[in-house]
């Protein structure tokens, strides 16, 4: 092993350490998208523009995700991370003065959403990657049979699993927040980590 | 003068090889150009009113779609229960007898705890699997055990709601008595199973296997419950024969799928119940396949031990769309060309063409393929496009070093397809996952190799030959 190795190496287990320790004390950083949130769902009579409603939602709560409810554009969905009774009102006012409805409180629909636990979308992705690493594993064995065992376990597992635990390590030291994006991220790296082991295998061989 | 005449030959020669090689450097360029037009812009139908694209659309997921959003809450409804004399419970009160009116509970307190709704979820996300969600979100409240899910709204949400709507308590019951004769304990799984008769109709029949405890139970069931003939003496006190019919009822959550008697003894321990009737009709084939397996994955999921009720249930119009693959694809491709030109100059305008075509071809093939892309699935055509670029890039960095252009494209594809064994492998088994967002990481990125492959083959190798090769 290479002294950069080595320190790649190390490097990687810090981080892990530092992860694991994180994971306990802090958990997971989950901002609204999959995080604990509240839904207010206003209906609409007419159509509207989204953007309106953007504004208004940023300026009463800061932070928000709207989204239109069904192609016919029938309400409106706005994510916020909590709402007192004060917002819902000043909300009101504010739908109330930009299309002339009469709405009450009991005219908008909120709702509370618990987060998206992130081992429900590591479970999603447990299966396919153990199945895809043991049959890439069985191939190495046979395409590079004369290398010996641990040199393709060293070369292989050890990369792709580094790699995935070190994504999510930099997830929870960065606290970036979980999102749509992470399951993504997970495959790409999980991909690129299997591109770098195949030609440092292939490298090792000629 | 013969001198002359070889050297004036082999100037027009030269000069004819040089033309034929500059049309098929151009004609590949131009397919690009044809290829990238196609596949970003598209070809409108200008006699149709709404000017369609005759280009077919992308399959998207539900991130770049549309979503069901369905919020499932603990059901708290109080029902007015009647029960009789002898302390039966009724279905409703009638005039005759004495009724004792109860209110209950639909979910009793004691059932209303964290274990009872985590085996909810866990139900309902079997049930999600079984009927072949495509893509779903869970969220869960274990206080309260509201579920919030979140699908991809397609025509068969409506059918995967049926499926996790209800708490599926499956029965066999006596027909008369409605003596619980078999349940959900004696079930090992459930599927649907198609049978052609004779070639003109098929029926679907719904196969529940049962373990080894119920397929003995099954076998005692059928030589019971069967049609026997006796023999009764009539009103008019004569003796005659009548056939006494001895039924069970299979049934889900006191809904009744069919009531029957058995022809013969069942010793495969397997019950098979059609599903509607024999049809050559697609459509009518296509609902009774789907009524199966709602039942089928009810089943053999066991029963939700909380009973819930759907208290929201709208579609979410997502702010992303599919117009986010051209506009993500053309930013990676301008960053890419901007790298290729300041490292090769004149020569990264080529290999910048070479992207654009790539991905341009790609994306026309994604579209004709059926493949759905979800937000991994545009990952993907960012990851296989850097993996092409950084297959010309070293191509132009050994021409640029003076290698034979040949020889670089050759040697790099071979070893192109050394490192790309791997990969490939994760691709096509990624390929068969249930779940959309691994099934089109894996799709984008096996169409994006074999793509990458045949494209490099054809264009990068001819065009570089035809244009940098002296």
């Amino acid at each position: 092993m290479t002294k950069a190795k080595k320190i790649i190496l190390l490097i990687s287990v810090i981080l892990i350490i530092i992860g694991t320790i994180l994971y306990a004390v802090m958990g997971f950083n989950y901002n609204l998208a999959y995080g604990t949130a509240k839904r207010i769902i206003v209906p609409m009579k007419d159509d509207f523009v989204l953007e309106d409603y953007k504004s208004i939602a940023k300026e009463i709560y800061g932070e928000n995700i709207v989204e239109a409810i069904s192609i016919f554009r029938e309400g409106v969905s706005i994510k916020v991370k909590d709402t007192t009774d004060e917002q819902l009102d000043t909300l009101i006012s504010k739908v109330n003065e930009k299309y002339g409805y009469e709405y009450k409180r009991e005219d908008l629909e909120v709702t509370e959403l618990s987060k998206v636990e992130v081992f429900s979308i590591l479970k999603q992705v447990f299966i396919p990657f153990i199945t895809t690493l043991l049959v890439v594993f069985v191939y190495m064995m046979i395409r590079y049979r004369k290398l010996n065992l641990l040199n393709v376990v060293l070369n292989l597992l050890v990369p792709v699993i580094l790699a995935q635990l070190v994504t999510l390590a930099i997830y929870l030291i960065c606290r970036i927040p979980v999102t749509n994006m992470l399951l993504p991220v997970l495959l790409t790296v999980y991909v690129i980590s299997m591109i770098y082991s195949a030609k440092q295998i292939e490298d090792r061989t000629n | 003068m013969i001198q002359n005449y070889y050297n004036l030959k082999y100037s027009k020669e030269e000069i004819k090889l040089k033309s034929t090689k500059k049309l098929k450097a151009i004609t590949l360029i131009l397919v690009i150009i044809l290829i990238t037009i196609l596949s970003f812009l598209g070809v409108y139908n200008v006699a149709s009113v709404h000017g369609d694209n005759l280009v077919k659309d992308y399959n998207v997921g539900m991130e770049l779609k549309n979503k069901k959003l369905v919020r499932l809450k603990v059901d708290d409804t109080v029902n007015e229960v009647f029960y009789d004399a002898e302390g039966k419970k009724q279905e409703k009160q009638n005039d005759e007898g004495t009724y004792t009116s109860v209110q209950e509970l639909v979910n009793p307190q004691e059932v209303l705890n964290k274990e009872n709704y985590k085996k909810a979820l866990s139900i309902v996300e079997k049930r999600l699997n079984s009927m072949e969600a495509e893509e779903y979100k869970l969220r869960f409240n274990e206080e309260n055990g509201a579920i919030e899910l979140e699908l991809m709204d397609n025509d068969l949400t409506n059918y995967i709601l049926e499926s996790i709507r209800v708490p599926g308590d499956f029965k066999i019951v006596d027909a008369d008595t409605k003596e619980v004769l078999m349940d959900a304990s004696s079930v090992k799984k459930a599927g649907v199973l198609y049978s052609s008769a004779n070639s003109a109709s098929t029926t679907v029949y719904l196969d529940i296997e049962f373990n080894k405890e119920g397929s003995k139970r099954l076998e005692e069931l059928s030589k019971t419950y069967i049609k026997t003939t006796e023999n009764v003496v009539n009103e008019e006190g004569k003796s005659e024969d009548k056939t006494v019919e001895k039924k069970i009822t299979v049934q889900i959550d006191d809904t009744s799928i069919i009531s029957t008697s058995f022809g013969e003894p069942l010793t495969s321990g397997h019950l098979y119940i059609s599903v509607g009737q024999g049809t050559t009709n697609n459509e009518e084939l296509r609902n009774y396949a789907l009524q199966a397996s709602i039942y089928a994955a009810i089943i053999e999921n066991g029963t939700v031990p909380v009973v819930y009720t759907i208290e929201q249930n709208k579609v979410i119009v997502s702010n992303m769309n599919k117009d986010i693959i051209p506009i993500v694809s053309i930013v990676v491709l301008v960053i890419e060309a901007i790298v290729l030109i300041v490292v090769f100059r004149v020569k990264g305008i080529i290999a910048s063409i070479l992207q654009i075509g790539y991905v341009s071809l790609l994306l026309l093939i994604l579209k004709y393929t059926n493949v759905y892309i979800s937000i991994e699935g545009l990952f993907a055509i960012v990851l296989v496009g850097l993996l092409n670029m950084a297959f010309i890039y070293r191509i132009m960095y050994l021409i640029k070093k003076g290698e034979n252009v040949l020889k670089s494209v050759n040697e790099n594809i071979v070893k192109f397809i050394n490192v790309s064994v791997p990969v490939l492998i994760v691709a096509i088994i990624f390929c068969f996952a249930k779940l959309l967002e691994i099934n089109s990481f894996g799709m984008v990125i096996f169409w994006g190799y074999v793509v990458s492959l045949l494209y490099n083959i054809v264009f990068t190798k001819i065009i570089l030959k035809n244009v940098l090769d002296k």
